[in-house]
């Protein structure tokens, strides 16, 4: 078991590194970073709840299973938000052209659908990271 | 000559890493050695495609939308490398599983101990 | 709308591939039998895909909107549809066998085996489909890690291993397509190939650039396609796999690299600067030794498994052969192996994998005497190995007489010698086993179960191929000619 400091500085530490994680993912059409940058500080903010406070506290919070669905819900996100475009006339993964406001550029409900998709790919990064270690960590 | 060299030596040492690379995953037999082998190999394209895209005192691609004429560094090889970079961690990590199970079930993870043991089981 | 549809047959395929695990848990045989409509959708699609694009030319399409040298392109050729429809129908044929393949696999195997076949199939009609090199490089991977995680799916200690060598080969293959990719971005500035390519062909660039470009795509698609001197993979990695992932290994995923390459060797340099360079004198040699070195190799073979892997090594050196003879009957004669061989391979892993289920053992001992058993099977097997031989009215005469008759027309003579020499190399190593399933004397007990679905399937498509090629080689033909064109 890892001694009291470490564990009291991560349980400090940890809601700010998340915090950063989905800012990253919700800035992703402003600032470098997005989804993928954003989703993977969440995984490995996971990945150090894991090394700190044991796998299984982990598995309790989000289980195994749980964390395969979120993978497979990332990546229908994506593809269903590719649709949109589809549906209103025009071709697959289109934004502006399907006639989707785009809003203002830099503010933050802008980009159309980039914004929507970005919390699909974060979704989908995390939760990958989180099975990966899982995986290898679990004996199965 | 000599002076285009030293002028694009980030290419020359892409190159130069991507061989040490390709060396490390087929000379050694430790499993582990040989995934960092393919790590470094594929770092070595990626800082390949860095340097083409990298343009000398150019700014991040960030517009400024009140600052428009600044020199931009190339965005898209980055983007590649991005992706590039996703890809090798899921290879990474497929690799990382094999070498687990590999381990578990071998109880080595030395590519000739492994082969040993293959041959023995076969006669 | 028509101009979605290679991303739509994509999308299709990758969506229910992730839908696949959230569901296997409570309704395995509905997410069996979903996935199996699912890629009988997608292979409908394609070919009315291929029916669409021969009558009315190839489509163009920009993904999300943004036109070509920016945006990532996609295009249905004749060539591509044909590809996709070949894979997917020779998928969807094999994964009407998993219900009873998996009958004894946990669900979460299960569930992840069925995502990584959706997976395979998607990134392969993906990989087809593509115009843009990073696109194409995207879905290469996606296409080798789903390869690889579907060999490891068995659980014996060889698969783990077989898979970890071909993780590792593989991955240095890819890291050499994509050196390629980043020097053609960087000499020409664009990833399309179609830009690329008028850019080559329109600057003075010196020798040895393009060169450079195609030796670096050649060595990492030769290395993933099992090429001969970078097969040693191959036969552990097919050999070790469960049988439907075998049958489609050896069957489909080797020859969509071969089509990678072509695509990418025509799309950028053109046939005749590839001839200019020496690539197409490389790509014929590698592939007359891969023909011959295979066959041999498959002689001394006691693991029928093996042995079906070998003779893959040498029947991929067909492809690269056809490929590399360039002229619309050579390319004709890929294309058209390339549907042969899947089917042949297919049916051969199918029938033995039945015989394996029955005797316990891979060693070919234990096909004497199977004809009683498994009469059927048997008899497919028989009719895929001579196909394979190249008996005359079956599918695999027809490639070796257009590649015989492509070889004489390039005016390299020794093509037919080679092509005669390994119908003669391959009759020596099919025949044995058929005599043995006939007139050997084995044990004739044995509780078999005689069906094989996906088996009848793919012997009547075989059939049907080897006895009118005609309509299907004119179409290929067509196919070859947008190609090199």
């Amino acid at each position: 078991m890892p001694d009291k400091i470490l564990r009291e500085i991560t349980s400090l530490l940890l809601p700010f590194i998340q915090m950063y994680g989905i800012y990253v993912v919700f800035h992703g059409h402003l600032s470098p970073g997005g989804g993928f940058a954003g989703g993977m500080v969440l995984g490995v903010s996971l990945v150090l709840y894991i090394l700190v406070f044991g796998l299984d506290s982990c598995l309790r919070k989000i289980p195994h299973h749980l964390s395969s669905a979120l993978e497979s819900f990332g990546t229908l996100w994506y593809a269903a938000v590719g649709f949109v475009g589809l549906l209103r006339g025009a071709s697959f993964l289109m934004n502006k052209g399907a006639g989707i406001d785009v809003g203002t550029p830099g503010e933050l409900f802008s980009g159309g659908l980039i914004f929507i998709i970005t919390i699909g790919v974060g979704v989908k990064v995390a939760s990958t990271m989180l099975s990966l270690f899982y995986t290898l960590v679990e004996e199965d | 000559m000599a002076e285009k060299l030293l002028h694009n030596y980030p290419y020359l040492i892409a190159a130069l890493i991507f061989a040490v690379g390709c060396y490390i995953v087929l000379s050694h037999t430790n499993l582990m050695r040989k995934i960092i082998g393919v790590n470094v190999m594929e770092t070595a394209v990626f800082l390949f495609l860095v340097a083409a895209g990298n343009v000398r005192g150019g700014k991040p691609p960030i517009i400024d939308l009140a600052n428009p004429d600044v020199a931009y560094v190339n965005p898209l090889p980055s983007a590649l490398i991005l992706t590039g970079i996703v890809v090798s961690v899921s290879v990474t990590a497929l690799s990382l599983a094999l070498v687990v199970r590999i381990h578990r079930q071998y109880g080595t993870i030395d590519a000739d101990e492994i082969a040993a043991i293959r041959s023995a089981e076969d006669v | 709308m028509f101009n979605n549809l290679p991303v739509l047959i994509v999308v299709m395929l990758l969506i229910s591939a992730f839908l696949a695990p959230l569901f296997v848990r409570r309704f395995r045989r509905a997410t069996q039998v979903v996935a199996g409509v699912v890629t009988w959708t997608a292979a409908g699609l394609s070919a009315w895909l291929l029916a669409r694009v021969v009558q009315a030319g190839p489509i163009r399409f920009a993904v999300g909107g943004w036109p070509a040298p920016w945006g990532i392109e996609v295009t249905a050729t004749p060539l591509s549809a044909f590809v996709v429809t070949v894979a997917t129908v020779i998928v969807a044929i094999v994964m009407l066998g998993l219900p009873r393949e998996q009958r004894d696999w946990p669900s979460n195997r299960a569930g992840w085996y069925i995502t990584l076949l959706l997976l395979l199939t998607a990134a392969m009609a993906g990989m087809t489909f593509a115009n843009d090199l990073f696109n194409l490089y995207v879905f290469f991977e996606v296409t080798a890690l789903s390869s690889w995680g579907i060999v490891a799916a068995k659980t014996d200690r060889s698969a783990a291993d077989a898979s970890f060598k071909y993780l590792m080969l593989g991955a240095i293959g890819s890291s050499f397509v994509l050196f390629a990719i980043g020097i053609t971005y960087v000499v020409t500035g664009y990833l399309n190939m179609s830009f690329a390519s008028a850019f080559i062909a329109a600057a003075q660039l010196h020798p040895i650039i393009p060169w450079v470009i195609a030796t670096f795509f050649l060595v990492g698609l030769a290395l993933k396609a099992g090429l001969f001197p970078m097969h040693i993979w191959l036969p552990d990695a097919h050999s070790a796999a469960p049988t439907s992932a075998s049958a489609l290994l050896s069957g489909v995923v080797v020859k969509v690299y071969a089509v990678a390459m072509a695509k990418v060797f025509y799309g950028l340099f053109g046939g005749a600067s590839l001839e200019a360079m020496g690539i197409s004198e490389m790509v014929r040699l590698a592939a007359v030794l891969s023909i011959l070195a295979g066959s041999l190799f498959a002689l001394v073979q006691t693991d029928i498994k093996r042995l079906l892997a070998y003779s893959t090594v040498a029947q991929i050196g067909y492809v690269f052969l056809g490929f590399g003879l360039g002229g619309t009957v050579g390319v004709a004669a890929a294309l058209y192996h390339i549907l042969a061989h899947g089917l042949m391979k297919a049916s051969l892993f199918l029938a033995s994998g039945k015989v394996i289920e029955l005797r316990g053992s891979r060693n070919i001992k234990g096909f004497a005497g199977a004809g009683r058993l498994l009469p059927l099977p048997m008899a497919i097997f028989t009719l895929a190995a001579l196909s394979m031989v190249g008996l005359p009215l079956l599918a695999g005469f027809t490639t070796k007489w257009y590649l015989f008759n492509a070889g004489l027309e390039a005016r390299l003579y020794w093509v037919p010698v080679v092509v005669i020499l390994s119908s003669l190399l391959n009759a020596a190593y099919f025949l044995p086993i058929v005599w043995r399933i006939w007139f050997g004397q084995g044990e004739a007990e044995g509780a078999a179960d005689r069906r094989v679905p996906g088996l009848i399937p793919l012997a009547v498509l075989l059939v049907a191929v080897g006895l009118v090629p005609n309509p299907l080689l004119n179409l290929l033909q067509q196919a070859a000619a947008w190609l090199i064109s």
